[in-house]
Parts: structure tokens; sequence; C-alpha cells
């Protein structure tokens, strides 16, 4: 009888516990938030958009520093070659790969916003068109940067929500342009704010997605005189340039000071912060080592200007008694090295003194405290002023020759560094307004080169302009024999001249992962 | 009380029958001739009896001197029945028993005589005295068929690698389940890296279990025997019992210790200081030609001094050393009439062969059992271990060698004062690196472990065949990861970084089980067992880190100085699982048996639909030698036969794989953090990975099991496997889990033992050998470029890169790259492949890429398009074992004993990956292996496989490719103990007394050319398998081992 009691007793408490086990099966979720909790309020839409920048901090970090600067033929790694500047880089090289994988990281963040935003209910309509504007801009300008570099991509409009349906295949550059690229940039351009309240700085705005879309067209235009898309780059520039919601920055300098973030002349920028995974690397890449101007006491010194880009810069306005401004805020021609408790003064070039050390920084990017390679105070601007001002001049000049307005938008950039930081110059002289459309266009190509240098537009002005400026351009540097000190060119490794470099190889991550690419879509060449 | 009741029994009667009573004296010994004290000597059926005294001599009275039978029996002799048939005088020899194999219990819900098992499951023959910080799963080497262990490293308290049966899954753990009296053990803690570099070791999750402590240790393998496991048991299962005390024992104390001494078994042949001076020269003249410079020689006795005269460093000679652990280990055991118990400590503290490694582990563990009435019993288990380790960044797959101490301490330029001269260059990767020794030196790792075991059981025989139990156990584990990288360290220069990471688990399992055991009529058994069970795993991890540090003087501590922080991460994860079990064994008359099990089990990390799944099996077995024609034969003792079919799972994915999830970042705004959240996984639909396995299995002994054998043929067949599959980046993704596709394992496993003599001189040899093929039968995806059915593994460092492939119709883990043919001689040869590249492609020829010239390294152009690139690629390895083996051989005499034990594996592939940077001579300042340089190719026909010389370190970078791949086979002896066993009769308060001398890994037979054959940088996943990269290396030891035990 008693153990006829033990036993029901045991049999109903097995029972219990039968019933409870749907709830105890149940997966809780603690540290993350997950489709089940997410999306609900405004702040949820806000806070996705904000998180899905994080992608673009990811892109712009590092992986395309030295692959765009050393490819372009004007930058070189002290004596030793580099996959990026002999050309010989493959579709398993990792910055192929990273970039890849961070632009579409945005992409695929950017989708996830525009979807789930577009069908919340619990959100005001304004709110929505802003932040649906900031992830079709992200998205074009994922595309864009892709575009260029990959030459086809697969198209991704949806957020990946399943295995078998996230293998797309690559579509032709001129279809991502024109069904996404383009559409996405000017959605963005209709709904996003002018501008941004104070802490709120530093996301996209109006201004970007019109001088984005200048970019673009400009970009499509190619080497093409008669191409339409000159008229329509000029039109953007030009409407970023009367919106009067930009201007330079007075002292060129002052906009590679340390902490100089989000000023007038800033369209587009990216935001670091220093510290792991919130900083950037350009102070690593660039400057020299032992120079304590970047993380653990120096940088690599990896992408350094050969002597010929310099002596292009240096003769174009400088003489012996005056500098251009901008060559003293964008080169280092000596720093003091410290080694072991010493420090000592180092020439680099063009100081007739150098030995090794034959080539210049670039000191754009400065910041001593960072904690890690790749966690520099630094922001990097993708779009500033000066660059339309010169998207403008040059658009202008394809669409009517060398008119006043096109003199006007270039005099603006020499004006500024001629005032350098108050003290007037006498270089950079305005151009003599006598130059051919030819002598324009080359012009201000070079004036790109040279106010712009290291911010990553070398590569693709050169592309652009097509494979005869891109071999011409670097067989020049590889040419160059005597440089401006009269001394012998300093020149152990020569650039790779390749036409295949014209595009990034399609990384093999993707080819092998993705069953709707095949080996044989591969880029020619490699 | 009990004693004088006993001692009434005995005099009463012999008081009584005084008169007819004769006497019968004698003397009891050994087979030696040596005399055992305190045997019993009874007369049968009766309760005269009497002890023999100290010089083994006996006298007690008989009734019947004719027909009387005296039986002596001695705890660990086999006992002696002897019919007076008239004697007086006796002298008795017993003999040393000797555990018949099945005499084992198996205690799997519930205990179940091996004899009586219809499943397929091994013992492990335990070693007396484990050598310092042993832990359980490396006991398991060699030791049963059917089971390979391989070390990740050589690191003490490095995590093991353990499959039985083969490799069931590709992307889970395909470890086994552990199971510590009758309490499943988690053993997939990862602790996260707060360091932010790549190397992310764990410390051995079984560290806290100290050997001593261990009863036995059976492995499950078949379904038969698995499947009441259910969802966790697909990888087969280990249970382990620990030592409890017993009545039978009575109390004893027990002291032991273990002296170690350890030094690498080999060293890796790299450049010389003098070598490598002429190496920069050499590399310097080159590339200053091609740059069309004037030669500049570094060494060249004027700036720095000629190469004959450069002194540096072997840096192997400075980073390794002598290393010395001890393991000192006290237990004690007690009864009384209602209760016993087992008490025990164990410190032990070893040092690594590599400066500055170590892991000391302190184990408390004690039980306790009570009979709290005759039907009611209680026991009590509770077990605490501390284990504390210090070390270097050593192991693992770092590309980036300033990262490991390992790949460093090869590739660091062996001369140290480079590039110090007035106004030198500096190459600022050279900057980045500051020397290894001071890398080990400096570089604070204390990683460690409190772990916490307890248990409570209660049981209750309702009825004389049900009995009920309630058992509640609980895991607790903590383990903590400092590390502190100071200013002087190249990854952190000027800065320092600390790093603080937990993790805090406590998984609790609570069963309810009802154990029922009757008999219809006489000749049908049945028992079984039926109950419910719970488990509910609980994880926080936690990580902080911090950089830029005003000093070093307080390491970790200083945490809170630091001026930068990365933003700290809190983590919880819970799953559940909830079960009913049912197990019925069936015997008829001993002869038939037949075992039904079913588990049906429900997981919280599935989804909704996919949550819960049924786990059956059924087997069958006969025993042959009791039917009546075998019975009496005196060759076959035993022969059994079984066969098996059943189901098992695995539920190894991470909790919470199946939903999508958007994780908190920060995206600084205007230079402030704001924090936002960011899409980071998609939901998938995933479900158990399910194994069905057959079994067929025959167990023989002959000559009263002189001659034992049992083996086993299975099929295993997995479905639904779970694969962490790489995504196309283009998806936004690297990975995602699937369910993708078929494997299948057949084996055969053959345990063997030979009683060869076992009178005075006793040999004994046995011998286990595994042999599995594995076949993945389907991936149900379309055909890749290559004309396969396959995925690829993970991107391994430095390659950026698979080097694993998993293809439909051939075995998991495959090798996947290019094949070499030598090198480029002639430049007429290049001319040739470029026209007929244009011929073909319209292009110059390329690797890669990249031209080449004479003298590069010759890749296979396998598809015949003109050029090299990754259509060239195919199946270049294969890193399963052919078979693994073990073999194990005692020769005793007297009190001495010889035990040599062997391990082997033939026919397995390694994939080398520290090749590639240690051949690499277009780096000219990191050194490489002495052949790569002395034979490089120095013009025409100077060397077919040592590439030339050039200044760019990725011309000749080695590609995934068969120069990578070596042949891993190898046989070691593995361990060698000579022991010397006092039993010491005389010493009334001594039981035993015991020196020994082991050497562990004195010789390895093999051609592989690294330290250790066995070593996989990547642990126990599959997506990446076979790899070598900066193992610690393995270490030769001497150990010293002493034990004592009082009565």
């Amino acid at each position: 009888m008693k153990n006829i009691k033990y036993l029901l007793i045991a049999i109903l408490s097995a029972g219990f516990l039968f019933s409870c086990q749907k709830d105890f099966l149940e997966e809780d979720v603690y540290d993350f938030r997950s489709n089940v909790n997410f999306y609900e309020t405004p702040e949820d839409a806000n806070s996705a958009m904000i998180g899905t920048y994080k992608f673009l901090a990811d892109l712009y970090r590092q992986s395309m520093i030295e692959m765009l600067t050393q490819n372009s033929g004007a930058f070189v790694k002290h004596r030793l070659s580099t996959p990026w500047i002999s050309g010989t880089y493959t579709s398993s090289t990792k910055e192929v790969a990273w970039t890849w994988q961070y632009a579409y990281q945005l992409i695929n963040g950017c989708n996830d916003v525009i979807l789930n935003v577009e069908k919340m209910e619990n959100i005001d309509d304004s709110l929505r068109n802003v932040i649906l504007g900031e992830a079709h801009f992200l998205r074009g300008w994922a595309y864009f940067v892709l575009v260029r570099l990959y030459r086809r991509v697969p198209i991704r409009l949806e957020p990946t929500n399943g295995i078998r349906n996230a293998m797309k295949p690559l579509s032709e550059s001129q279809k991502v342009y024109d069904e996404v690229i383009i559409p996405d940039l000017k959605f963005a351009k209709a709904h996003l704010p002018l501008m941004w309240d104070e802490s709120n700085k530093g996301r996209v705005t109006w201004g970007a997605a019109t001088a984005a879309l200048a970019k673009v067209y400009l970009t499509l235009a190619g080497n093409d005189e008669a191409s339409p898309y000159w008229e329509m780059a000029r039109d953007e520039a030009k409407e970023v340039i009367g919106s009067g919601i930009y201007a330079l920055v007075p002292d060129f300098g002052k906009l590679w000071e340390l902490g100089s973030k989000n000023t007038v002349e800033s369209i587009f920028e990216v935001q670091y912060l220093r510290g792991t995974n919130t900083g950037s690397g350009y102070a690593k890449i660039f400057t020299p080592a032992g120079s304590r101007m970047a993380a653990k006491g120096g940088g690599w010194g990896r992408s350094r200007c050969t002597q010929k880009n310099y002596d292009d810069f240096f003769l174009s306005y400088s003489n012996d008694s005056v500098v251009d401004y901008r060559i003293e805020k964008t080169f280092i021609s000596k720093y003091i090295k410290y080694k072991k408790g010493t420090a000592k003064e180092t020439p680099v070039y063009p100081t007739p003194k150098y030995k090794k050390e034959a080539w210049p920084y670039i000191k754009k990017w400065v910041d001593p405290e960072a904690p890690d390679n790749f966690a520099a105070d630094n922001n990097f601007i993708v779009i500033r002023y000066a660059d339309v001002l010169l998207m403008f001049a040059e658009a202008e000049n394809e669409v009517n020759g060398p008119t006043d307005e096109a003199y006007t938008a270039v005099d603006q950039l020499l004006d500024r560094a001629r005032h350098a930081d108050g003290t007037e110059r006498t270089v950079p002289a305005n151009w003599e307004r006598t130059l051919t459309k030819e002598q324009f266009r080359d012009k201000v190509w070079n004036e790109r080169r040279f106010e712009l240098a290291g911010e990553l537009h070398l590569w693709f002005d050169l592309v652009r302009r097509g494979w005869d400026k891109f071999r011409q351009f670097k067989e020049d540097d590889n040419n160059y024999k005597k440089n401006m000190l009269g001394l012998k060119v300093l020149k152990p490794v020569k650039h790779g001249v390749y036409k295949k470099n014209m595009y990034l190889p399609i990384p093999t991550l993707e080819i092998s992962s993705n069953d709707s690419i095949d080996v044989t879509d591969q880029n020619p060449g490699y | 009380m009990k004693k004088i009741i006993l001692l009434l029994c005995i005099l009463l009667p012999s008081t009584l029958m005084f008169a007819q009573q004769k006497s019968v004296s004698g003397v009891v010994t050994d087979i030696y001739g040596e005399p055992l004290p305190g045997v019993n000597v009874v007369v049968q059926g009766t309760h005269i009896g009497t002890v023999t005294g100290l010089d083994g001599s006996f006298t007690l009275k008989v009734n019947d001197i004719k027909n009387d039978v005296l039986r002596f029996s001695f705890l660990g002799y086999e006992t002696k029945l002897i019919p007076l048939k008239g004697q007086t005088q006796l002298n008795v020899v017993l003999k040393e028993s000797v555990q018949k194999l099945d005499d084992v219990v198996i205690k799997s819900y519930g205990a179940i005589k091996k004899s009586d098992l219809t499943g397929s499951v091994s013992s492990v023959k335990l070693e007396a005295n484990p050598s310092p910080n042993t832990t359980i799963d490396q006991l398991l080497q060699g030791r049963a068929g059917g089971v390979t262990v391989s070390t990740t490293s050589a690191e003490p308290g490095a995590a093991i690698n353990v499959r039985i049966r083969g490799l069931n899954s590709i992307s889970v753990s395909n470890q086994p389940l552990y199971v510590i009296d009758g309490i499943p053990m988690d053993v997939d803690i990862n602790t996260p890296n707060a360091m932010g570099s790549p190397n992310n070791k764990n410390l051995n999750p079984l560290i806290g279990i100290n050997p001593n402590d261990i009863e036995s240790i059976e492995i499950l393998k078949d379904a038969s025997a698995t499947a009441i496991y259910g969802s966790r048991g697909a990888n087969g299962v280990v249970l382990i019992t620990t030592k409890s005390g017993s009545r039978k024992k009575g109390s004893e104390v027990t002291v032991s210790t273990s002296l170690s001494l350890s030094h690498v078994s080999k060293s890796i042949p790299v450049l010389k200081p003098q070598q490598f001076a002429e190496f920069r020269n050499e590399f310097s003249f080159i590339s200053d030609v091609a740059s069309g410079e004037v030669p500049n020689i570094p060494y060249d006795g004027i700036d720095r001094p000629m190469p004959k005269d450069v002194k540096g460093y072997f840096w192997q000679d400075e980073i390794l050393r002598t290393s010395f652990s001890q393991n000192y280990n006290l237990s004690m055991t007690g009864s009384s009439e209602k209760n016993y118990y087992y008490l025990s400590f164990n410190a032990s503290l070893a040092d690594g062969i590599v400066l500055n490694s170590s892991l000391d582990r302190y184990t408390f563990n004690g039980s306790y059992h009570w009979d709290i009435t005759n039907k009611l019993h209680y026991d009590l288990a509770a077990s605490f271990a501390h284990a504390q380790g210090k070390g270097t960044s050593t192991s693992g797959d770092v590309a980036n060698v300033t990262y490991s101490a390992m790949g460093w301490m090869l590739s660091k330029s062996p001369i140290v004062e480079e590039w110090t001269g007035e106004n030198e260059y500096v190459d600022p990767a050279e900057l980045e690196v500051a020397n290894p020794l001071m890398f080990v030196e400096q570089y604070i790792s204390e990683p460690s472990t409190n772990y916490f075991r307890g248990k409570i059981d209660l049981d209750y025989d309702v009825t004389k065949w049900l009995n009920l139990e309630a058992r509640y156990g609980l895991n607790y584990t903590h383990n903590r990861k400092a590390q502190y990288w100071p200013k002087t360290l190249p990854m952190v220069k000027d800065q320092g970084r600390a790093g603080y990471a937990t993790s805090d688990q406590l998984s609790w399992t609570f069963n309810f089980l009802g154990h029922f055991n009757f008999k219809i009529h006489k000749d049908h058994k049945i028992n079984g067992v039926t109950g419910i069970e719970l488990n509910q795993k609980n994880m926080e991890l936690f990580k902080a880190r911090g950089d830029g540090f005003p000093d070093d003087a307080l390491g970790y501590y200083n945490l809170e100085a630091a001026s930068i922080f990365t933003p700290p991460s809190l983590d919880r994860i819970k799953s559940s699982l909830f079960s009913t079990i049912l197990r019925v064994n069936y015997a008829y008359r001993s002869k038939y048996l037949v075992t039904a099990t079913g588990r049906y089990d429900g997981s919280s990390r599935f989804t909704e639909n996919k949550k819960f799944a049924f786990f059956p099996s059924f087997s069958v077995a006969w025993r042959v030698s009791e039917e009546e024609f075998l019975k009496q034969s005196k060759t076959v003792s035993k022969l059994k036969l079984r066969f098996s079919w059943g189901e098992a799972g695995n539920q190894g994915l991470p909790a919470y794989s199946t939903l999508s999830r958007y994780v908190s970042v920060i995206y600084p705004l205007n230079g402030t953090t704001t924090s936002g959240y960011a899409v980071a996984d998609f939901p998938k639909d995933v479900t158990w990975e399910t194994a069905s396995q057959v079994n067929l299995g025959v167990d023989f002994g002959m000559f009263d099991d002189r001659i034992y054998a049992s083996i086993d043929l299975y099929n295993k067949h997995t479905k639904n496997v779970l694969i962490l599959r790489n995504m196309p980046l283009s998806s936004g993704y690297k990975t995602a889990w699937d369910n993708l596709g078929e494997i299948e394992n057949k084996g055969i496993d053959i345990e063997t033992n030979f009683r060869i003599l076992d009178k005075k001189l006793r040999w004994d040899v046995g011998g286990n050998i595994s042999l599995y093929r594995n076949k993945i039968t389907n991936l149900g995806l379309p055909e890749s470029s290559y004309g396969y059915v396959q995925i690829w593994g993970a991107t391994i460092g430095g390659f950026n890169q698979p080097v694993n492939t998993y293809i439909e119709g051939q075995a998991i883990g495959q090798f996947w790259g290019y094949k070499t043919d030598g090198l480029f001689q002639t430049q007429e040869e290049i001319d040739q492949l470029n026209e007929n590249a244009q011929n073909v492609a319209g292009v110059n020829f390329y690797q890669f890429g990249k031209p080449v010239y004479p003298g590069d390294i010759k890749y296979v152009d396998l598809n015949h398009d003109g050029v090299v690139n990754e259509m060239d690629k195919t199946v270049i390895g294969d890193p399963n074992p052919d078979f693994t083996y073990g073999l194990n051989t005692t020769l005793s005499y007297r009190n001495l004993s010889l035990d040599l034990f062997f391990v082997g594996v033939q026919g397995v592939d390694v994939f080398n990956a520290n090749l590639q940077k240690l051949t690499n001579v277009g780096q000219g300042n990191s050194n490489v292996l002495e052949d790569a340089y002395l034979k490089a190719w120095r013009g025409e026909g100077t060397s077919n496989y040592w590439p030339r010389i050039v200044n760019d370190w990725k011309q000749n970078l080695l590609e995934p490719s068969d120069r990578l791949i070596e042949d891993g086979s190898f046989f070691r002896l593995q361990t060698v103990t000579l022991s010397y066993n006092a039993l010491l009769r005389k010493v009334s308060w001594i039981s035993n007394l015991n020196v020994s001398l082991t050497g562990v890994n004195l010789f390895t037979i093999t051609d592989y050319s690294w330290w250790n054959p066995e070593a996989n940088a990547f642990g126990n996943k599959n997506m990446a398998m076979g790899i070598d990269r900066n193992s610690y290396p393995m270490a030769r030891s001497f150990i010293l081992g002493f034990r004592i035990s009082f009565k």
C-alpha cells in the first residue's frame, strides 16, 4: 500500500514535469535582439540605421588603403615589393576578399533596414523617409565602390534570409549602375536632409547624395568626350556648389589635424573613434616607423609617394624659396625617429642627404595615441568640397571647354593654398586663363592628384580615364630616371603594368561558395 | 558488537562438538613462496574458520576430517577449495586473481554486467600512477579499439581530440559525450578571447578530473549502447566511474607521488647565425642587382662583420628547456556498517618545455554512501578542482608569427643587432619584431579553471523488482583567461594591453528513474529502466580589454588604468534538454539476450517545429558458450555473438543558431560613441544530425580466456549533417548552419589480449586496432566547377583560403590545392609556356596572376588551359588514417614488472602549414629551413625543389599544394614503465609499496619533419583538419613514481 502511494507520487510528478516541458524548451534570448523583438519602435529603426554605418567604417578602415594607393603607380612600399605594386595580387589576396565582404555586409545591412523600415507601422513618414534615404545612399555607394573595383558584381536588393536564395549571379556593371546605383542615389537625394543636428553629424546628407551622383556620372563618362554624362556630372556638382552649404576650410592644414572632424568642407565622411573596432588604419599605413605618429611608436610607411609623383607636384608650383603649402601638409620630408631612447632627425626626400629613405611619407592622418594598428582617431573623408570643385571644373571643361566658371572653381583651391595658415604665399599661382581644353583637362587631372593625394581617388581617376592613361601613368613612373634634385631616382621596385589590374579579381571565397558564379566568370587575366 | 557475534558463531559450535574434532594446520603462500597473512580459512558450509598469521600459518579444528572442504579466500587472489580427504597438514598456494573482463559492470542508467551486454563497449586499462597533469581523455589513447585520440598541442592542459568510430560530422563537435558517475559533463566551454588576437586556446575542459580518482572508464560505441543518450550520443559515450569506498575494502590510506623531467624530442633545422648572414648577403646582392643598383652587401667586414664572425642565437635552444613536474596524491577510504566513503586530494604541478609555460592543478574529491534504511540508500559526491596555468602564446592558427612564440622562435632572424648602424635604413616590418625569447618571458597569460561537481542520489527499493531513483547532479565551471602584453611586445609596442575574460557555466541534470528487474519462471529475466531527464545549461561569458598603460608593473590587474577601453561584452546562453527514456533487457537462460532502447528528446536549440526527436535502438546477443555443446569445452571458454541497430543524435550546434540576430555596435557620430544594432545573422531552419548504426560483434575466449578477442564491424550513417557552410560573401555573411548531406563510416575495431605466461613469470600482450573508412555519401548540392559535388572548409590564415574540402563520394576533409612539378629551369621552358598560353588563352603564361622566371616553383596546369589558376586545384592528400593501433605488453616476475605501450597511426597525410613561412626565401628578414637556403636554385639544374632567392616574398609564397603535404604515419613508444611492487606483508600497517620509472615518448618512428604528426591547429571541429601550424613541441619525459598504501 505504502509502495503504491510512492509510485503514484512519482507518476504524478513525472506528469507535471512533462507538462512543463514546452516552457522548459523555449529559447530565451538575453544578449542580442532578434527578429522577434526588433524593428518595433522608431528608436529601433534609428539604431538599426546607425548600426549599419558600422559596416561602412569596416569598408574604409584598412583593406582599400594599400591596395588603391600602391596599385595606382604613384606609391611604393620602401624597398620591398608588394602584390599591389607588382600587380601580382590574386583572387585569394586577403584585401581583395575583405573589401568585397565589407561592401556586401554594408549592402545586406542596408537591405535589412530598407525591407523592415518600409513595412514598419509605428513610425512617422518623415523619419521613415530619412532612414530609407540613408540606407539607399549607403547601398548605392557600396555598389559604386564594388562595380568600379570588380567590374561585374551580384545584385542583391533584399536581405539574405536563407541559404539557397543567397546565391546570385554576377551582373554587368552598366546594369548595376542603371538598376541600383543611380536609382538609389536619386532616392537618397530626394529624401536626405540638408544637414543633421550636432549629435547626428556624420550621417549622410543631401549633399553627399548629390556629390556622389556627380562622381557616378563622371565615372560613366569615362574617357568619351561626347558622353552625355559629362553634363549630368557638371549639373550635380554645380548643385552642390550652389547650395551654399559647403565651403573650403580656410587653412588646408586644419583639415588634417587630429580631432578635425566633419568640417564645412566635408561632404561624405566616415566616422572613426580611437579604439578597437571603432578606429581607422590610415595613420598606421602611411606614417614612418619610429616616428611616434601612429600606434605602437610609429607607422608602417607602407604606402609612400614615388619621387616622380612628388616632383610633379613640387615642380608645378613651388620654387627654390617657396613651397606649396599643401606639400608641407601632405608629405613628410623629414621626421624625428625614436629608437632605443634616442631621437634623431631623419631626412627623407627631397633632401639631397637622403640615403635610403628616398620616398616621402603621407602625413594627412596622424594619431600617436592610437592603441592599435587599426584603432586611430582619424576620420576618412570620402568626398570633400575640393573634390566637388575639381569634378565641376573637369566636367564643365568637357562640356563647354575651359570657361570662367571652370577656372574659378580651381582658383578657389589655389587661393586657399596660397593663404596657407594665414601667411600669404606666392605659390601656387592661379593658372593662366589661356589653356586649351586638352591642357585644362590635363591640369585638372593633375590637380586632383596633388590636392587629393593619398585620399584614395587616384586609382579611380586613372581607371575611369581608361587603360592608356593607366598604362602611361605607371610607365612614366617606371621610366623616371633623374629626379628634380638631379639625382638618380632610387627605384628598386617597378610598378607592374598589366591591363588586368584595371579590375580586381572576384574573390576565391565568393566563387567557391556561390553556386551561381563559376570560375569561368573570373575577370580576365586572373 | 559484530565481532563478538562472529566470535560466538565460531566458538559455539566448536565447544559443542569438541569430542569429534581433529586439528588441521598449514601454511598459505603465494606462487613465489611468500607467506600470505590474513587469508580467511573456512570450513565450507559452516561458520568454522580462522585467519592466517603473519607467517601465513593457520590451525583449526574440523569435524569431519574425511569429507570437510576448506575454503581459502583472500582479496586479490583466487579463492581455492581444498577437500581434506584426511590430511591434517596442508600447504596451500594462492594465485593472484585475474579480473575477468566479463565481471566489469557498466553503469549507464542502471548497472549491467558486461557479460549481459548486447552492445559494443570497451574498457580502458588505467595506469596505476599517471604522470603529472594527465587528463582523462589522454588516458584513452591507444587503449581501446575504435577510439582515436590526437593531441591538439603538447602544451600542458591543452585540449585533446577524442573520436569514437570515425568522423561523423563536419562542423559540429565530434567529441564523445563524457558522463561522470551518471551526470553528463559539458566540454564545449569556450571562454572568450579578450585580447583580439586570433589565438584562442582553452584549457582542456576535463582538467578538473583527477585521473587518480578514476575507478574505470568504459567506452560505449554502438547505437545499442549510446541510443539511451539520445541527442548527445552520436559520437559515442565515455562513461567514467570514480572511486568510492566499499564495505569490502575497509579503510586504507594511499599516498603517491610522481616526479618527471621533460625535454623537447627534436629540433627544427633552421639557419644558424653565420648561415643567416650569408643568406642576407646573397639576398641583398640579388635585390640590388635586380633593381639596377650597385650591389651592397650588409655583412662585408666593414659596416658589419663577415658572415663567419657573426654572433647570434639558435632560438630553439633559448626558448625550450628541460622542465620538471611533480604530482602528489593522497586518498583514503573507510567504511562502517551503514556507510562508506572515499576522500582524495591531488596536487599536480607541471612545467612545460617552453619557457614560462606551466599548469598547476589541485583537486579535492569525496564521495559518501549511506544506507538510511535497508531499502533507502543515499549517495553524495562532490569534487572541486582548481587549475592555474601560465603561458605564452604558442599553438594555433596564427598567420602573423609575432603572435605565436613557436612560429616566431623558428622564423626570427638569429641575428638580433640587425639594421642598427648609423643612419641605417630600418625595415618597418622589422621594427615590429623584437625577439621571441623576450616575447616568451614577458608575455603574461594566466588561464585558470575552478570546477565543481556535485551529485545527490537517493534510491529506494519499492519492491523486490522495482527500485526508484532520483538523482540531481551539477557541474559548475568558472574559467578565466587573464592576459597582459607588456609595452615591450611588438604587437602592442609602447602601449601594453590587458585582457580579462571569464566564462561561468552551470549545468544541471535531474533524473527520475525506475529500475525494474524480475524473472518470469526461471528462464526469463527482464530488467530495465524508464524515467525522465531534464538538463539545463546556463552560461555567462564576459570579456574586457584595455590598451595603453602607464607602466607594466601590475600586469592585467592594472586594467582600470588603461587609456583606451574596448567596450566590454557580456553574453548569456541558455539551453535546455528534456528527455524520456526506456530500456528493456530480456534474457532467456542467460543465452539469448535482447535489448530495446528508446529515448525521446526535446531540445531548446532548434526551431519550434523541429525541437523533438525519437532515438530508438534494438540489439540481440547469443552467448554460444553457454549452450550445452560448448559449456564443457576446454578450448572455447567464451563465445558471444552480438548484433545491434539504432539511432543517436548530435545537437552540437551553438545555442541560438537558428535565430536572426542584431548585435550592439558603435558608430562614432561626430567623435562620440553612438550605439546601434547591426544585423549579424539571419534565421535558419536547422535540426538534429542523426546517426544510425549497425554493429556486428563477436567476443571469444580460448583456454580459459588466455586468448581473448573482441571484434566489431560497424556501419554508421549520419544524415542531416550539421555544416557551418561558407556563404557567398555577397550574402553579407561568411558562414551559416545548414543540414547538408550524409556521411558514412564503416569500420572494424579489434581488441585482443594474450596471456602467454601466467606462472611465476607472467607475460601479457594486448592490442587493439581501429580501422574506419568514411565517405560523404550525399551533399545535396549542384556540381562545382571542378566537376565534384563539394563544399570547402574554413579559411586558413596565411593562405586566406580553405585547404580542406568535402567531396561527395570521398572521405571528409580532403586536402585541396595544387600539384607541383619541381622548378622552372630555363627561360626557354617559360617561353614555350607563353607561346602555348597565347595559343590557348591569348595571354602570356602566369601562375595565380604572376609571371614566372627560372627558379620559380612550377605548379601543374591540370586543366590545360595554358595558365595556372584556381581551376587547377585538386585533391592533394587525405587526413584520414588507414588505421590506428595500440600495443601493450606486460612482463612481470615476482614484484617486478615491465610494461611497454606503443601507439601508432598509419597512412595519414598532414598539411604542414609551418613550411609556408619557413621555406620562403623571398623575405630576407626572417629565418628559413637550412635546405631552403643552402639548396636554393642558383641556375639551371642546381635544384629542382628549392626555389630561387628573390626580393619578393610573394613570388614563391607557397599556395596550398603537395609541397606542404607530409606523411604523418608514426609508431611511438608511448610509455615504458618498470615498476617494483613490494607487498611488505610483515609490516602490518603497510599494505602496498610501489616504485616505478616511466619513460614517455622515448622514440617515434616517423617521416614527418616537424615535432608532432598528430598536431592539429584547429582542434575538435572538422572544418579544418590535419593542419599543423605553430604547434607546441612534443616532449620526451622520464617519470619517477612512488606509491604507498597504509592499512
